[in-house]
């Protein structure tokens, strides 16, 4: 038996969905809550297989509260709103599943939530087209992220910086003064400053800065 | 080559617009099931059918199809992303017996509008899918959308 939970503000829309599962014999609706804060607490008390989750209620929306309803249930968003932002959002918080009100039959939520249940997913067409979008926004970020780190590393070992050398400019890099360096590595800061000036002239910078750029690749 | 209307389609200003697909598959009995399934719904014509990556990128270009359903397995010597060189042209639907996320988000990101994993649709989710893509939407089976809500989460 599926357990499921049904969080919405509006009490007709709670009847019409308990109305729609109804006439399944392998689903059963555990509990409501009328608005996030409250569906927290409920579902971490009734630990339901399924969330079924509206966004716009009162105290707290369902984006706010759809990290810690998913880290126990899955989550199946229905709601009115479906922009970009909100299907991401909520994807990205853990939900597994998007539905809109009025493009959905009982026989379709149904599906849904099986297919939740089974450890699938369940996307309307606008939210599986959101995500296909986010999915290749986000591989394509990694790739750059990927490029630079790979590029940055090739220009390093061009530089010829010895293995202290190497260590005290991951410590500059990371913000740390001459003087705290120094701590970590166990130098006296006139050492430190000897590395420095020896790093400057291989890096070809005149300051900590440009010699950070130089070094991390990033501007 | 079986290009059947000969003229790519645009449909002909009524509300429900002719919807117009070309199947690549590389079987020749599926394509014919596929393509059976897809004009049995309302106003969708399959306007090609072939096994053959390049000339299915050749079909795309010349008739220029509302959507094309391509089945992973088929490949194009000379073009080592397919479904890229396709897309170009028309939004693809990607057919997979793929069932793990990686590979699935890799398909996603091929870039596919929709992917149908094979034993988890039913015909009528073939043709959904189909208008789905065709109105600028896209679609995902169970599978295929659980692997790509397990991406975007776990970034």
């Amino acid at each position: 038996m599926i357990e499921i939970m049904i969080v919405d503000d509006n009490p007709i829309v709670r009847m019409a969905l308990r109305g729609y599962l109804a006439s399944a014999e392998d689903v059963t609706v555990v509990g409501e809550a009328p608005d996030g804060r409250s569906a927290v607490t409920m579902a971490q008390r009734i630990r339901p297989e399924v969330i079924l989750l509206d966004h716009r209620m009162p105290i707290a929306d369902g984006l706010s509260v759809v990290g810690q309803l998913a880290e126990h249930s899955r989550i199946l968003v229905l709601t009115s709103d479906d922009t970009d932002d909100l299907i991401a959002g909520m994807l990205r918080g853990g939900a597994r599943g998007y539905l809109v009100h009025g493009e959905f039959d009982p026989a379709e939520l149904l599906r849904a939530v099986r297919a939740l249940a089974a450890g699938q997913g369940w996307l309307s067409p606008r939210s599986a087209s959101v995500t296909i979008a986010a999915l290749r926004e986000q591989a394509a970020r990694e790739q750059q992220d990927a490029d630079r780190t790979e590029n940055a590393r090739a220009q390093r070992a061009g530089f010829g910086l010895t293995r202290r050398e190497q260590e005290v400019m991951a410590l500059l890099s990371a913000g740390h003064s001459n003087a705290a360096i120094a701590r970590q590595l166990l130098l006296t800061e006139k050492t430190v400053k000897n590395h420095l000036a020896n790093i400057f002239a291989k890096l070809q910078a005149t300051n900590r800065t440009e010699a950070v750029v130089r070094w991390t690749g990033r501007h | 080559m079986s290009d059947i209307s000969g003229e790519p389609s645009n449909g002909d200003g009524n509300d429900k617009e002719l919807v117009t697909a070309l199947i690549v598959h590389p079987c020749s009995a599926e394509r014919a099931d596929l393509g059976a399934v897809l004009e049995s719904g309302e106003r969708i014509q399959v306007v090609g059918l072939t096994g053959d990556g390049n000339e299915a990128v050749h079909l795309a270009h010349r008739l220029r199809p509302a959507v094309i359903l391509l089945d992973d397995g088929v490949t194009a010597p000379g073009k080592p992303n397919l479904v890229r060189a396709l897309a170009q042209w028309s939004p693809v639907i990607a057919l997979t017996a793929a069932t793990e996320c990686r590979a699935i988000t890799a398909l996603l990101c091929a870039p596919v509008r929709g992917c149908l994993v094979y034993g988890h649709f039913e015909t009528s989710d073939l043709i959904g899918a189909v208008r789905a893509v065709a109105a600028g939407l896209g679609w995902l089976s169970p599978v295929a959308a659980a692997a790509a809500s397990w991406r975007l989460r776990t970034r």
